[in-house]
């Protein structure tokens, strides 16, 4: 053990911590992406067994524009309300490296992710005439993806979605309302979540009332 | 005075005083942060922080851009490449005066 155990290393880490936890510490990611749950749920869920979207090429473009709008819109919301709520009473603070966001949403990065969400669509569709275990198979797998990223961190947020999966599992309905409900659960709680969250915080941090220097 | 205990002398007293050191770690450590995110993890009132601010522009080591985030105002700040390389520079010779000093033990 050194007699200095390097303050300034440890209060730098401190430091990327806590700005880390400042990018978004008043859960509006988590509302806005139980929104576009819903949304999606909505989208690609429940007029599956009427009109499959993606058996005619209109409805292909509808559901990849679906796809690519909201995260993109989103992002420019989300900064937006941001501007609004975080920056004027935690401020505003910008990391660099693996965990960190970009100053500004690039399209790259938004085509990116909608054409994951849209291969594990389509993939789904696919699957969806073949056997419905696939479907158990993916509740799950969405269900432990999910809470492996946020909510094992938070034990009520992993309950809620694992009964959630539970319920959709056991419901006796088709595919397509199965797969709207568990998209809207899955969203629902992350707004709850995230509306706790915004709630403490903003009950927390009043409004810093000073011009900036 | 020994060599080791030297480098004591030539630490750079812009970044050396505690206000700005606590500024300057944690620009370090982010990219780029607001005047009120500042003034909140360093604990300094407002004119405590734009005085020092002020010095480590003056200094070259921090860059500071007036902008407007929706219509929030914002007083970005940000260390220089120069900031960067005295920071570190800075670091380097008080860890060097740490080790220098030894582990305590040996009293």
């Amino acid at each position: 053990m050194t007699l200095f155990p390097s303050p300034l290393a440890e209060s730098g880490q401190t430091a990327k911590r806590k700005a880390l936890g400042n990018i978004d510490p008043a859960g509006l990611t988590r509302i806005f992406t139980g929104v576009a749950y819903i949304l999606y749920g909505l989208a690609l869920g429940p007029h599956w067994n009427v009109h499959p979207p993606l058996s005619t090429f209109f409805g292909f473009l509808i559901v990849l524009l679906v796809i690519v709008a909201i995260p993109y819109s989103g992002e420019k919301f989300l900064d937006w309300l941001k501007g609004k709520i975080v920056y004027p009473r935690t401020g505003y603070v910008l990391v660099d490296g693996p965990i960190g966001v970009p100053a500004e949403p690039s399209l790259f990065r938004t085509l990116t992710f909608a054409l994951v969400f849209f291969s594990i669509a389509a993939g789904l569709f696919l699957f969806m005439f073949q056997s419905t275990k696939w479907i158990f198979l993916f509740a799950g797998g969405l269900a432990v993806a999910n809470s492996y990223g946020s909510a094992s961190r938070n034990w009520l947020r992993l309950l809620a979605i694992l009964g959630l999966t539970a319920t959709v599992v056991l419901l006796n309905i088709g595919f397509a309302e199965r797969f709207g409900i568990f998209l809207g659960g899955l969203g629902a709680v992350k707004i709850v979540d995230g509306a706790a969250t915004l709630f403490l915080y903003v009950r927390r941090n009043p409004v810093a009332r000073m011009p900036q220097e | 005075m020994t060599p080791d205990l030297q480098a004591l002398a030539t630490l750079d007293r812009v970044i050396h005083e505690p206000a700005r050191l606590m500024i300057m770690t944690v620009l370090y450590a982010v990219t780029e942060a607001d005047f009120l995110y500042l003034q909140r993890e360093c604990g300094l009132t407002q004119g405590n922080l734009s005085s020092h601010l002020a010095k480590l522009e003056e200094a070259g080591y921090v860059a500071i851009c007036k902008t407007f985030k929706g219509k929030y105002p914002l007083t970005i700040c940000s260390l220089t490449k120069n900031g960067r390389e005295a920071f570190e520079d800075y670091v380097r010779k008080m860890q060097y005066v740490a080790g220098a000093t030894g582990n305590g033990n040996d009293r």
